[in-house]
């Protein structure tokens, strides 16, 4: 479900299906278990595979920069979609971690459109 | 205003049964052929609402969680979702954003999610008796979207 890839001090975490207070917990563990280890500068978590996200997905993003801060590395977000983007921004998130989409991801929808139909 | 339909759904407050509440509210509104964005938003708000119940109100434990669902005929949705658990001491501190009394990993912007991603939101609250949240949204027409990419271009 989640991978993680490790390129010189990035961390790249890709998470994979929909984000709530029930699947928040482990993918905590997962990347907390990794990131505590490896202590990289750059955590990078991608959310092109993340169907659905609620503010559940918000704690575990302030959570992580949190972590990261203890070594003084940053967190960066790749591809959220229009409705995480509008959470983060309540919550403040763009004030501690910044944003990285690709140009093709047109976010919200993207996914959305397939579980549709 | 008549009522196109109405489903009322209660399970256990298990965490996986956010997913089920999710899943639940999206067969019920299918008929009436939602936008791809309203489901989003409603399965965002719906997601907190039940997520407050089970670690909020129930703290946890074991707890019983009704949702209703009511679809009117000017395509209003109305979604109540109610717990019988511990209620809300302060309900216009708790629905401040960042306000949070569930430690490191919540956000605190539940309530402030369910109110943007709805028309309105109301909480009722009563200590030891529990917690209903009525989410209010009127559901856009295909035929609405349509005609406005139409006049924009
Ligand atoms: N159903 C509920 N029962 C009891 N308390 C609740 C309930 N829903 C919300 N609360 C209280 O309101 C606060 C704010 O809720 P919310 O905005 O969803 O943020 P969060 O869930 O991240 O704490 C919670 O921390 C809790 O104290
Ligand atoms: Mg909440």
């Amino acid at each position: 479900m989640i991978t993680v890839e490790m390129n010189d001090d990035t961390m790249v975490v890709r998470l994979a299906g929909d984000i709530d207070h029930h699947t928040a917990g482990e993918i905590r563990r997962y990347i907390d278990e990794r990131a505590q280890i490896m202590k990289p500068l750059v955590l990078k978590m991608d959310f092109a595979a993340v169907p659905f996200m609620d503010s559940s997905g918000i704690g575990l993003i302030l959570g992580r920069i949190r972590l990261l801060k203890l070594w003084n590395g940053k967190v960066v977000l790749m591809n959220i979609s229009e409705s995480v983007s509008r959470m983060a921004k309540m919550a403040g998130v763009f004030n501690f971690a910044t944003v990285e989409n690709k140009a093709e991801n047109t976010g919200r929808g993207n996914y959305k459109n397939e579980y549709i139909k | 205003m008549n009522i196109l339909n109405e489903a009322t759904i209660s399970f256990v407050s298990n965490s996986g049964n956010e997913a089920f509440a999710r899943a639940s509210a999206v067969a019920f509104l299918l008929s009436a052929d939602p936008t791809v964005n309203d489901i989003s938003d409603i399965k965002t708000a719906l997601s907190e609402a039940v997520t407050n119940a089970i670690i909020h109100g129930y703290k946890n434990a074991k707890g019983k969680i009704y949702i209703n669902l009511k679809l009117f005929e000017d395509r209003k949705l109305v979604i109540k979702v109610r717990d019988k658990g511990c209620g809300i001491a302060d309900i216009k501190k708790a629905m401040e954003p960042l306000f949070t009394t569930g430690g490191e990993e919540q956000a605190g912007i539940g309530f402030a999610v369910m109110q943007s991603f709805s028309d309105s939101l109301k909480v009722k609250s009563e200590i030891n008796k529990g917690t209903t949240v009525t989410i209010v949204k009127k559901l856009c027409c295909k035929d609405d979207v349509k005609n406005m990419t139409v006049k924009r271009q």
